[in-house]
């Protein structure tokens, strides 16, 4: 039982590491990733958001009706969003302004809504906490990572020490955001090749298997909409 | 008997059908009903706790900037009407004199608005400004303009002040030289200060008065 | 500035230089989830812009005189279901009376509501301060510098559906680096209204 529970934890950070096996939570990840304090930021205000969100929907899994669970879940996501943000501006003003509009936009994370209606909406408390704070550390360690890279490449520093600055001109591309798709790409890649050493399959292209709409989606596909999910093809943010 | 029950069977079990109906809308409607009160009520208790904590920290960083831009021993907050508009602003006072005047003004830069304070003494001369907000700006661009070693260029300026780009402003000219790569982010705080001169200008009387 | 100058700085800079995916990051999910060809990313992207101009023709005077000042706090909750309420009944409406537009944008409907573009963009014209009529003008803007930037790249990746490319970057990855090289050529934007 202990181990399983320390499976659910691990998966999230490497096995189905959201940001490079999931590929969810792009939008922040790109954005907020042009210094690693703001990936660290950013990731453990989504992992707070993630923690509460799931522990909650987990709670009130057989309370909610099946019919209003989307809503029900925005909202309670929508809560926890509102008061992290508010804790943050009263008590790290620093990190608010670093993150900016993308700070209430964790609302919007699909990581948070798809471990709501995939993990949290079907598991008991415990495995429901230890699969956000997993899934919520995987994020964090991708965007601090992602965070470090550009800001060591695009200002020579790293969590603001100069590091290369004195003796390496910085590119600041790697700021812009062109940078940031560069950058992504080929820490994806990097994540494919070592999947592949492994003989696990490699990320082709945004999947619907992780899309958080995907139910809604299938409706309007009964409907008689002509294109399958498939070809819709994106999770969204 | 039997006939009352066969007669009476069907209503009851339509009774049912409907209540099971009713229940059928009703219930999601009251669950979320009742999410959506209790998610109201932890976000207005959250705010209740943190509300004055953020608008205190607020005033102290206004009052940090300014006591960092004009040592006074208190800043007086003032309103004016110009040409221009209205306008609210701080007035510093040093031995019961006023020395100088603070504004805070705004100018859309490259990715969002920066915000910037700029002091003037009583001649509408440039005692210093400082960037309150600029973190729209592309990071190792136009954020530079958040650098002391660039908007330490204002100081002592008046009138009008322009960009120049290529380094070779000459401060006799009311101007100053762009970070490299980052004019709008350069042209945008500038727009600012001298948004804060024109004030300047119509409510500072010439020598020592406010209007 | 005076209001028609204002107009043409917005659209310009919601289409071009502050273009939502390519310059701030919102909406990227559907910028590489549903770019794989170039009509369904037309009609993405023109869903996703009538969603933002009626999501903020409803948000905004929602914050203006119910929210502010005091309850400014509930914006995040408010503006998200307000949103999620907008999609489902332009769902039902389309459904109802324009069938065939319907049967075009249906399937994309559901997946807007939680599309961070949108809640951006309302969210960003209260923290701009711009009016109603500007507001409109800014979501317009934005969603058309969306679509924009949904063709541009649909064009780009019909091409690399062809193209020779290294193992390693089969998939995602050079999907990623061609977003780049397209983020890269709308920089050179930047100088305009400068």
């Amino acid at each position: 039982m202990k181990s399983k529970n320390l499976s659910i934890l691990t998966n999230g950070i490497i096995k189905e590491n959201p940001v490079l096996r999931l590929v969810l939570g792009t939008c922040p990840t790109l954005a907020v990733t042009t210094a690693a304090i703001n990936g660290i930021g950013m990731g453990v205000a989504a992992t707070i958001v993630l923690v509460c969100s799931n522990l909650v929907i987990s709670l009130l899994r057989n309370f909610i009706p099946d019919k209003v669970r989307i809503p029900a879940f925005i909202t309670i996501i929508a809560g926890f969003v509102s008061v992290v943000q508010m804790l943050v501006k009263a008590f790290t003003p620093a990190i608010d302004e670093s993150l900016g509009i993308f700070l209430p936009l964790i609302v919007v994370n699909c990581i948070i809504l798809a471990r709501a209606e995939m993990f949290a909406s079907k598991n008991p408390v415990l495995p429901s906490i230890l699969d956000g704070l997993g899934m919520g550390i995987g994020f964090t360690a991708t965007l601090t990572l992602m965070g470090a890279i550009r800001e060591l490449l695009g200002a020579g520093t790293l969590f603001g020490l100069t590091i290369t600055a004195e003796f390496i001109d910085p590119m600041i591309i790697f700021l812009l955001p062109p940078g940031g798709f560069f950058v992504f790409g080929i820490l994806v890649a990097v994540s494919n090749a070592l999947a592949k050493k492994q003989g696990k399959p490699v990320v082709e292209h945004l999947g619907c298997a992780n899309c958080p709409s995907r139910a809604a989606c299938k409706n309007a596909v009964t409907d008689g909409a002509p294109q399958e999910c498939e070809k819709v093809g994106g999770s969204d943010e | 008997m039997k006939k009352i029950l066969s007669k009476v069977e069907p209503i009851i079990n339509k009774i049912t059908s409907l209540y099971k109906k009713i229940g059928d809308v009703a219930t999601p409607t009251i669950v979320l009903s009742i999410i959506c009160v209790v998610v109201t009520l932890a976000l207005s208790s959250t705010n209740m706790l943190t509300e004055n904590k953020i608008k205190a920290l607020a005033i102290k960083k206004q009052n940090e900037a300014m006591a960092k831009l004009i040592a006074a021993d208190e800043y007086h907050e003032l309103k004016a009407n110009t040409t221009l508009g209205d306008v609210t602003y701080n007035a510093a006072i040093k031995d019961g004199d006023t020395i100088g005047c603070i504004f805070v003004t705004e100018a859309n830069g490259y990715g969002g608005t920066i915000s910037v304070m700029t002091a003037v003494n009583m001649d509408c001369k440039i005692i210093a400004v400082e960037i309150l907000a600029a973190s729209d700006e592309t990071p190792g661009l136009g954020q530079n303009v958040t650098k002391p070693d660039w908007y330490s260029q204002f100081s002592g300026l008046k009138d009008d002040i322009t960009v120049i780009k290529g380094g070779s402003a000459n401060t006799e000219n009311n101007e100053i030289n762009a970070v490299t790569g980052a004019t709008i982010s350069s042209k945008a705080v500038t727009s600012a200060v001298n948004q804060a001169l024109d004030y300047a200008a119509e409510i500072i009387v010439k020598g020592d008065k406010i209007k | 500035m005076n209001s028609t100058t204002s107009i043409v700085a917005i659209l310009l800079a919601g289409i071009l230089t502050n273009n939502m995916v390519l310059s701030k990051f919102l909406g990227i999910c559907p910028f590489l989830g549903v770019s794989k060809k170039v009509n369904t990313a037309l009609s993405m992207s023109i869903a996703v812009t009538l969603v933002m101009v009626i999501a903020t023709a409803v948000t905004w005077p929602i914050y203006t005189y119910l929210l502010y000042p005091n309850f400014t706090y509930l914006q995040t909750v408010v503006f998200i279901l307000v949103i999620a309420a907008i999609v489902q009944l332009i769902e039902v409406f389309l459904k109802k009376f324009i069938k065939p537009i319907y049967n075009a944008l249906g399937i994309y409907l559901p997946l807007i509501t939680t599309n961070c573009a949108v809640l951006g963009i309302t969210m960003l014209n209260i923290t701009d301060g711009l009016n109603f009529g500007l507001s409109l003008v800014n979501a317009l803007s934005a969603g058309l510098g969306f679509m924009l930037a949904m063709i541009l790249f649909a064009g780009v990746r019909s091409k690399l559906e062809t193209a020779d490319i290294p193992e390693f970057l089969k998939g995602l990855p050079i999907t990623l680096i061609a977003a780049a090289l397209v983020a890269l050529s709308f920089l050179g934007f930047a100088g305009i209204g400068g």
